[in-house]
């Protein structure tokens, strides 16, 4: 236990340990507030307050990139000041002309210099109100022709072609290396994984800085005239990288549950084995390469070329190869 | 206790030993004398069997089952932690029961005083002191110092002396490297000259004075180191 707390107790081991996660995780929650703060306003207003267009603002679910405000009054001065992006104001007698079908200019759309997205909301809501159109364009043919059913009723019933789901739902394959797998349940956690690793490999290499020491201070020399006294040390350092690990990929799981970063238990137990081959790797490298220099030239060449590589096949870049697999991150991707 | 039979030790192709024989037995207290990269530390490390000669015929008598007691010259300690962890860390590794023993040591070498202080904290004699008791705790049959008196103050040498000397008389067996004359004085009984890996000479150290005078007539860098330290 003495060579935990001699190297848990270093000022230079905690800073590693606590500080650098700390930093990290607060670098990701800015990353997410600025992600969220990357909303797009725009502004519907409705001075005549009518209830078909209320219905119909209920049926637009706010989509992803929008922060949608429904108002009374026009205020055209916080287009200007760029609050929001645009401004769609509705005409009076929404109800009557959508019945008609007479959907021409219904809206003005008004929008500034700086605009740019606001486009993708005008075709949303567009898409929105043409579902409506079509299902009045349609009672109003069938009620036409057959006198006894109601106009509402036909509307209500042409709802069932729209809603809840689409007409037509598509099974999804893809189909390439590897298995064939349902799109809707892949999740890519790949970068991340990635940027996990990469701590944990220069912390690694942090710690076999300590096994250089007792080899230069003799310390191993001393240690190996006792029965596994050499031995002892290795297990006791091996454990105490394996308790690291542990802790800190535990750490990684539950803080990305808390800020709604869903990593499978999977991923983070691969995540776990390629950590624990990377530490067997580092110390067999230590072992080997007995020159401090050499080791730090290696391992830290190895590390920037795996990055690398990942991301050319992360990105779709380069194929994988099978060289590929001797770079521990590839087998991540 | 140790035979060494001509022994040949090469390392990247250099010859380090070069066809050593030699003998200890128990009781000895020897100092590997030379100049630097005569071997002296490499036969020393080969005596306490952490290396393997390339060649010749290397035995220990299995007389004991206990480990041998190695010293190397740096300090081989860990520098964030204290005395005591160090006592204690080493108590458990060579599971010495004998608290007297250590008890006695720590006496002797005034390490109660320092015991909560850390590696880091202790002066250079100090330090030495540690390291050579961390060696010694289990009461090692044979003890290896390689330079272990380097940057020590006189008081704390006086200590480590002291300590050695009772241990030698109680029959423990000493094998030193140094270049101090007064740890030679006080605790070498022989002497083994090395010179490019080649034992060139063992005398009794009642023999000093004369190869002393002798070596001054021998053109070699261990003329110098007589005729300086002498």
């Amino acid at each position: 236990m003495i060579l935990w707390k001699s190297i848990l107790t270093k000022k230079t081991t905690l800073l590693l340990l606590i500080l650098m996660p700390i930093i990290l995780l607060i670098s990701i929650s800015l990353f997410q507030q600025t992600a969220d703060d990357f909303r797009v306003s725009v502004q519907v207003v409705d001075p005549y307050e009518q209830s078909e267009f209320n219905e119909l603002m209920e049926r637009v679910d706010e989509p992803e990139p929008f922060s949608v405000q429904v108002n009374n009054e026009l205020d055209l001065q916080s287009l200007a000041r760029g609050d929001v992006e645009a401004i769609f104001v509705v005409e009076n007698n929404f109800e009557k002309k959508v019945q008609n079908g007479n959907i021409d200019e219904l809206f003005t759309w008004y929008r500034y210099d700086h605009s740019i997205v606001d486009g993708l909301f005008k075709e949303y809501i567009a898409a929105t109100l043409m579902e409506t159109v079509v299902r009045h364009e349609a009672a109003r043919y069938v009620t036409d022709e057959l006198e006894q059913v109601s106009r509402q009723e036909v509307f209500d019933f042409g709802l069932r072609y729209f809603e809840p789901d689409p007409l037509f739902q598509m099974n999804f394959q893809s189909y390439g290396h590897g298995s064939q797998v349902d799109e809707r349940h892949e999740v890519k956690h790949g970068p991340i994984l990635l940027f996990i690793w990469a701590y944990i490999w220069l912390l690694i290499i942090y710690f076999t800085s300590f096994i250089d020491q007792y080899r230069e201070t003799q310390l191993l020399n001393r240690l190996s005239v006792y029965t596994f006294g050499k031995v002892k040390l290795y297990r006791s350092w091996l454990t105490l990288m394996l308790v690291l690990i542990s802790v800190l990929l535990s750490g990684v799981g539950l803080i990305s549950s808390q800020m709604n970063i869903q990593l499978e238990t999977n991923a983070l137990m691969s995540l776990f084995f390629l950590c624990i081959i990377s530490v067997l790797l580092l110390l067999i490298f230590n072992l080997l390469l007995k020159n401090r220099k050499t080791f730090l030239a290696l391992t830290i060449m190895y590390w920037i070329v795996s990055i690398v590589m990942f991301m050319l096949v992360d990105w779709q870049i380069v194929d994988e190869a099978w060289w590929g697999y001797f770079l521990i991150p590839v087998w991540l991707s | 206790m140790l035979q060494l039979n001509n022994i040949i030790y090469k390392n990247k192709n250099k010859m380090i030993l070069n066809g050593i024989s030699a003998e200890v037995k128990q009781g000895d207290s020897i100092c590997l004398f030379g100049p630097n990269g005569a071997g002296k530390s490499t036969l020393l490390k080969m005596l306490a069997g952490l290396i393997e000669p390339d060649q010749g015929v290397y035995k220990q008598d299995k007389l004991t089952s206990k480990p041998v007691g190695y010293i190397p010259q740096q300090l081989a300690l860990f520098p964030n932690m204290t005395v005591k962890d160090h006592l204690s860390f080493y108590k458990k590794m060579t599971k010495q029961k004998d608290r007297e023993f250590i008890e006695a040591m720590s006496n002797a070498l005034s390490l109660n005083e320092i015991k909560k202080k850390k590696v880091e904290e202790l002066s250079g004699g100090m330090a030495r002191k540690l390291n050579l008791a961390v060696g010694l705790i289990h009461e090692p049959d044979i003890i290896f110092l390689d330079e272990a008196f380097v940057g020590v103050d006189l008081a704390a040498k006086h200590d480590m002396l002291q300590w050695l000397r009772l241990l030698n008389e109680d029959g423990v067996t000493i094998v030193l490297i140094t270049h101090d004359w007064h740890v030679i004085h006080h605790l070498a009984k022989t002497l083994w000259v090395l010179e490019d890996g080649r034992m060139v000479d063992q005398f009794s150290i009642e023999n000093l004075p004369q190869k002393a005078e002798e070596y001054k007539l021998v053109d070699s860098p261990l003329n110098k180191m007589f005729a300086v330290q002498n």
